[in-house]
Formats: structure tokens, C-alpha cells, sequence
């Protein structure tokens, strides 16, 4: 049996196209779970952080055909997520007038979410509370500084992908990490 | 995937240098948006569409009514100008109007004074003194 796209049998544009959309619909359900979390720590809005992925993978399928491969497809869907997550932001400024719904969760309920790891109800509270101050800094982080954590600290991208995704130097994602850790730290040394 | 002090040592950050307690944060932290992210992914989602129509609709709705607010207010401003400038110019034509009678009544007047001073000049005439015969008389017996 050949295999289709050698010599002796050509592939056809709709047999590339096929390939194509089934190689991608493998990449979006592995890394959709990813993308979602990513966007919802941004967002803090669940229903905003589903249709932003959304977008991404739409995005991402029109222009699969423009991926080269020159970064992991997670990086490079990470890429459209930052900047699908900034069209909306910089669209809603414009629409300052729109009745916009905002259904973003506070720290607090954010911070509800835990493992169930924790062994007493004493360490669920500290744990908590960690969370919370995790939560407050993030919050208080610039748009870029806030990307740049999650990745890192959430989705545990090595600076190279950061870089990557972000379109940022290796540098400038060390001094952004940098400076969200000391507002971390800062954070849990003042509760100290 | 990023190792449990790999994660730090990037920022200088590790166990030894005394910040086991934000190590502990940052996984916690971690964990939980993972925890909250697959347990938001299990839930079924809301069909957003319609609500993206409605609000459609009531943003095309909302820039209609904006845009009648402003032509009415505009037009309103407008119309008021124009009244305002309407009354001034009929208030400045009464006043010229009033004006212009009264210069006609003094006219009028001065006319009719100059008409009964010409009047009273050709009609009278030179009476004689009452007295003037007797005066006469006396005058020439006097010099008699």
C-alpha cells in the first residue's frame, strides 16, 4: 500500500487540506485545556476566558496553514491567545459606552479552589490564604507583567517559550518575573 | 514542564535562600487555577449567541437613541438661536419704528407751528392806538 503524498501518488490540495484539519484538530484538543486556563487566570471571567478561546482556536485554524513550525504549537497558540486577549481588551475601551457584561470572579472566590491535599482544615485555611495573596498581586500586575507570571508560574513555560509567546526578550521576562516575585514576596512577608 | 525549584532559580529564588513560603504560595497557587480550570472545563457552557444578538440589538438600539438625543439637542439649540435672533430683530425694528413716529410728530409739530406763525403774520394787522387821536390833539394845542 502507498502512502498518500509520495512520488508514485501525488497529494492532492484536498487530501493536504484533510491532513491539515485533522493535524490541527489534535492540536486544539490537546492544548485547549491549556489556552482556557490561561486565559481564564487572566481574565478571572469564565464565560469571557471560553469565548477568547474560542477566538484563539479560530484564529489559530485560519492560519494553521501559516504555522512553520518554528515554535512549539502550544507557544504559538499562546501567541494568539495574548493577542486575542489584548484585541478584546483594547475593542472594549473603544466601546467605553457598550453595555458590557463583567462577570469576573473576585480574589476571594478565586481562592476557593484548592487541591484536596491539604491534611487539616488549619492547613486548607493557610493554603488558602496563600492563594489569596497570590491572587491580590496578580491582580495588581500589568497586562504584560500578569502574562509573563502565568506562563511561567502557571503554565510552567520555560523563558525561551515565555519569550516566544510574548514577543519580549529573555530579558525583559526575567526583569518582569523578578518584579512580580518581589511583590509576592513582599506580599507574604507583610501577613508574616 | 518546569521543575519544583527550576520555577525560581531563574529570579535567584530557591529553598536554600530562605523562600520555602512563596515556593509553597506559587504551587498552591498553581494548583488551584489548574484545579479551577478543569473543574470550569467540565461544566457545561452557556450558549452565548443569542445573548451576543440581543446585545447586538441593544447596541444598534442604544446608537440610534444616542444619535436622535444628539440631533435633537442639537436642533434644539439650533431653533432657539434662531428664535432668539428672530425676537431681537423684531424688538430693534419696533424700537426704530417708535423712533421713526416720533421724529414724524416733531416734524409734524414744528411744521404747524412754522404754518400758524405765518398764518398769525399775514392775517393780523397794524391796529391803531386807542390813545393816538388825543395825544395828537394834545401835541398840537401844546405847541399852539
Amino acid at each position: 500500500m502507498m502512502a498518500a503524498g509520495t512520488a508514485l501518488e501525488p497529494i492532492t490540495m484536498a487530501t493536504a487540506q484533510e491532513i491539515a484539519r485533522q493535524d490541527f484538530s489534535q492540536v486544539a484538543a490537546d492544548h485547549r485545556p491549556q489556552i482556557f486556563r490561561f486565559l481564564l487566570a487572566s481574565t478571572r471571567d469564565p464565560d469571557l476566558a471560553e469565548t477568547l478561546t474560542q477566538d484563539c482556536l479560530l484564529k489559530a485554524h485560519r492560519n494553521w496553514a501559516s504555522f512553520r513550525g518554528e515554535s512549539s504549537a502550544l507557544t504559538w497558540l499562546m501567541r494568539i491567545a495574548i493577542n486575542v486577549q489584548k484585541d478584546h481588551w483594547r475593542n472594549r475601551r473603544l466601546q467605553f459606552w457598550r453595555a458590557t457584561r463583567t462577570n469576573s470572579v473576585d480574589v476571594d472566590e478565586a481562592s476557593d479552589w484548592l487541591p484536596s491535599g491539604q491534611s487539616s482544615p488549619e492547613q486548607h485555611l493557610l493554603a488558602r490564604e496563600r492563594v489569596k495573596q497570590v491572587w491580590r498581586v496578580v491582580e495588581g500586575l500589568s497586562a504584560r507583567q500578569k502574562s509573563v507570571f502565568l506562563l511561567r508560574h502557571v503554565e510552567e513555560m520555560e523563558i525561551a517559550e515565555i519569550a516566544a509567546a510574548t514577543g519580549l526578550s529573555q530579558g525583559t521576562i526575567k526583569a518582569h518575573l523578578s518584579r512580580a516575585l518581589a511583590k509576592v514576596r513582599a506580599e507574604l512577608e507583610g501577613t508574616r | 514542564m518546569m521543575s519544583r525549584d527550576k520555577g525560581l532559580e531563574i529570579t535567584g529564588i530557591t529553598p536554600e535562600t530562605g523562600d520555602r513560603q512563596m515556593e509553597q504560595a506559587l504551587g498552591e497557587f498553581r494548583s488551584s487555577v489548574k484545579a479551577w480550570g478543569e473543574a470550569t472545563l467540565r461544566q457545561p457552557m452557556a450558549v452565548t449567541a443569542p445573548a451576543t444578538r440581543v446585545l447586538a440589538w441593544r447596541g444598534r438600539l442604544a446608537w440610534a437613541m444616542g444619535f436622535l438625543l444628539a440631533m435633537g439637542a442639537t436642533s434644539g439649540a439650533i431653533y432657539e438661536n434662531h428664535h432668539q435672533r428672530v425676537l431681537a430683530w423684531q424688538a430693534q425694528q419696533q424700537e426704530m419704528r417708535v423712533q421713526r413716529q416720533r421724529a414724524q410728530a416733531a416734524e409734524r409739530a414744528a411744521e404747524m407751528d412754522q404754518l400758524m406763525a405765518n398764518v398769525d403774520r399775514d392775517v393780523s394787522q397794524e391796529v391803531p392806538d386807542a390813545l393816538e387821536p388825543l395825544a395828537q390833539m394834545m401835541t398840537e394845542s401844546g405847541s399852539k
